[in-house]
C-alpha cells in the first residue's frame, strides 16, 4: 500500500491508474488514526470504519466540529453541545460529499474556535505532531495536526482572525482562509460573523486549490456569500511567479523573534529568485487590528451564542468554558447602552483605517508577504494562562480578516525542527494569484515532504 | 473601570452563572482586556466612516417561497423537553 501521506493527489492518480481502491485508502487512512490519533488527539468523534460508506473513487475528509454534520454528533469542541446531533450538514459538507469525499470523523478545536493555541477545547488539548510537547496551534488544532499527521488527507477549517493560518503554520502544512464571502458559512457555527471565512488544511498547495474549487460559490443559504464567479483554481497554477510584484509589510517584521526574521528573510529570497519583484509596503494601523478584532469578536459572539439558551439544543448555559464566557460577558458590556459608541462604533470606525491600508498597499503590489506568527510554536500550557497574551498571538492574522482579503499560509521550513509558516494575501477574491505563488513557492522548496519525527519508525 | 458589581450585572444579563471563583478570576481579566482594546482611543476617528459588511454587499433577496422543512423529530430530538410536537419552555410571563 502506498506511502506515508498519501495526498489528494495522490490519491486521485493512484485511481487513475488503478494502483489501489477506495477501500485500500480507507484502510490506510483508519489504520493511520488508529495507531497515531491516541498521541496526537485530534479527532472528537472518529465515524466507525464498518459505517463509512465507501463506494468509487472516494477520498476521506475529516471537518473542524464546527461544521454541522448531518447525524453525526457536533460540538464546536464545548460541553454545552456534547451529544448535539445536527438534523442538517453544511452546505460545504454536502458539496464535497456530492464530489465524493467522504466523512472519517469530526476534530478537535477550541470551544466555538475562541483560541489560538487549541488548549480552550473543553474536552482534551490536540498535540503538535512535530514535537508532542507543543501547541497544534488554533483554533483549527485537530484539523493541522490530524493533516500533518497523515491521518487525512484535507481537514475543513474555519479563519475569524487566524484559526487556519496559524495551526497551518505550527503543523507544516497548507491553510487557505478565503476571501469573506467566497464560500458558504451555512450549518458552520458562527462566531464573529462579519470576519468568519470557511477554509481547509491540507498537505500541499495544489490539493488547497483542488479542494477550493468544490467549496467555493455563491450559496442561497448564506446571504453574504458572494455572486463572484468562481475560476477554476488549479488551472495555470505552475504558471511561476516571474514579474509579479510582492509587497512585504514593513508593519508586520517589527516584533518578530530574531530566528523567525531570519527565516522570513531566507523565504523572501527564495520569491525574489523565482523571479517576483520585491516591494517595501506600509499598513499604518495593523498595531491597531487586534484591538479593534478584540471589539467586535466578543460582540459578535455575545449575540451569535445567545441561541446557545439549552431549550432546543444543547446544554445549559454555565456549561460554557472560561473562554466563551470571557467573550459573552465582553460583548454585553461593550454592546450595552452607553458604551457602543465608544467601543464598537469606534472598532468599526478604525477598521475602515485598517482597510484603507490595505486597499491602497494594492495599488502598488500583485499580493503581499508576511510571518504567520512573531515566535516560534509555543509549548503547551504557554499561552493559555494570560488571555491577553493569547489574544496577542493573533496580531499578524487578524489584519486580513478585518479586510475580508483571502490569505494562504504555506510551510517555509523549521526553527528547531518546529514547522514556521508564510503567508501570502491577495486582494478580494484573488485566491487563485495566492495558489499560483504559494505552488511555485512550495516547488522550490518541497517542505511537505518532511514528516513528523515520531512517525519515522 | 469595571467593578465587581457590574461584572456581575453583565454576567446575569448574558444569563451566564457564575461561582465565586470565577467572579473574582473575570473581575481582574475583564477590566485588563478593556484597556487593552483602548488603544484605539489614540486615534482620531471623527471623519470616518465605520465598516459593517466588508464585501458592500448590499440586501440578498429570494423568492418568498415555502419550501419542505425538517422533520419533526430530527428537531425535537436534540430539545431537552418536548411534549406533542411542541419545545417545551418556562412560561414567558410567570417565569420564575
Amino acid at each position: 500500500m502506498p506511502n506515508d501521506f498519501l495526498t489528494v493527489k495522490q490519491i486521485l492518480d493512484g485511481y487513475e491508474s488503478a494502483s489501489f481502491n477506495s477501500k485500500e485508502v480507507f484502510e490506510f487512512f483508519y489504520n493511520r488514526i488508529k495507531g497515531i490519533d491516541a498521541d496526537i488527539k485530534s479527532f472528537i468523534t472518529v465515524v466507525p470504519e464498518d459505517k463509512v460508506c465507501v463506494a468509487g473513487k472516494s477520498i476521506p475528509v475529516a471537518y473542524k466540529d464546527i461544521f454541522t454534520t448531518k447525524n453525526i454528533q457536533t460540538t464546536a469542541g464545548s460541553h454545552i453541545l456534547r451529544g448535539y446531533i445536527p438534523p442538517y450538514n453544511a452546505t460545504v459538507v454536502d458539496k464535497l460529499s456530492d464530489s465524493k469525499f467522504v466523512c472519517a470523523g469530526k476534530l478537535n478545536c477550541d470551544a466555538f474556535a475562541h483560541g489560538a493555541t487549541g488548549e480552550n477545547s473543553d474536552f482534551f488539548v490536540t498535540k503538535n505532531p512535530y514535537f508532542l510537547k507543543k501547541t497544534a496551534g488554533g483554533s483549527s488544532s485537530g484539523s493541522a495536526a490530524a493533516v500533518a499527521a497523515g491521518l487525512v488527507p484535507v481537514a475543513t477549517a474555519t479563519d475569524t482572525g487566524g484559526s487556519i493560518r496559524l495551526p497551518a503554520s505550527f503543523t507544516n502544512t497548507v491553510g487557505i482562509k478565503p476571501t469573506y464571502g467566497r464560500v458558504s458559512r451555512y450549518g458552520i457555527i458562527a462566531m464573529t460573523s462579519s470576519t468568519d471565512s470557511i477554509g481547509h488544511i491540507t498537505k500541499t498547495v495544489w490539493d488547497n486549490a483542488f479542494v477550493l474549487n468544490i467549496t467555493a460559490g455563491f450559496d442561497p443559504k448564506d446571504a453574504t456569500s458572494s455572486h463572484a464567479k468562481v475560476p477554476d483554481y488549479l488551472s495555470d497554477i505552475d504558471k511561476g511567479i516571474s514579474g509579479l510584484k510582492i509587497g512585504i509589510p514593513k508593519e508586520y517584521l517589527q516584533g518578530l523573534d530574531d530566528v523567525v526574521e531570519k527565516q522570513f528573510d531566507k523565504s523572501v529570497k527564495i520569491v525574489k529568485s523565482l523571479g517576483a519583484e520585491i516591494v517595501e509596503v506600509s499598513l499604518p494601523h495593523t498595531e491597531y487590528a487586534i484591538n479593534v478584532y478584540y471589539i467586535l469578536t466578543p460582540s459578535e459572539i455575545s449575540s451569535n451564542l445567545a441561541r446557545f439558551d439549552g431549550i432546543r439544543f444543547g446544554k445549559q448555559r454555565d456549561q460554557f468554558g472560561d473562554e466563551a464566557k470571557r467573550r459573552i460577558m465582553l460583548g454585553t458590556y461593550s454592546l450595552s447602552a452607553g458604551y457602543y459608541d465608544d467601543y464598537y462604533l469606534k472598532a468599526q470606525k478604525v477598521r475602515t483605517l485598517v482597510i484603507e491600508d490595505f486597499r491602497k498597499a494594492f495599488d502598488k503590489v500583485d499580493a503581499l508577504m508576511a510571518p504567520v506568527f512573531p515566535s516560534t510554536v509555543p509549548a503547551l500550557g504557554e499561552a493559555i494562562v494570560d488571555p491577553i497574551k493569547m489574544y496577542m498571538m493573533d496580531v499578524l492574522t487578524v489584519p486580513v480578516n478585518l479586510a475580508g482579503l483571502p490569505a494562504l499560509s504555506v510551510p517555509s521550513g523549521f526553527i528547531d525542527a518546529l514547522p514556521v509558516g508564510i503567508q501570502f494575501i491577495g486582494k478580494h477574491f484573488d485566491e487563485k494569484l495566492l495558489y499560483r505563488i504559494g505552488y511555485s513557492f512550495e516547488s522550490e522548496t518541497k517542505y511537505y515532504e518532511k514528516i513528523p519525527n515520531f512517525l519515522e519508525k | 473601570m469595571l467593578t465587581r458589581k457590574e461584572v456581575e450585572k453583565i454576567a446575569a444579563l448574558s444569563k451566564i452563572p457564575l461561582s465565586e471563583r470565577e467572579l473574582s478570576s473575570f473581575s481582574v481579566q475583564l477590566p485588563k482586556i478593556i484597556s487593552f482594546v483602548e488603544n484605539l482611543n489614540k486615534l482620531d476617528t471623527k471623519n470616518i466612516f465605520p465598516t459593517y459588511q466588508i464585501s458592500g454587499k448590499k440586501n440578498e433577496l429570494r423568492k418568498d417561497l415555502s419550501i419542505e422543512s425538517l422533520p419533526i423529530e430530527d428537531i425535537l430530538r436534540n430539545a431537552e423537553n418536548s411534549k406533542d410536537n411542541y419545545i417545551m419552555t418556562k412560561g414567558v410571563l410567570d417565569a420564575k
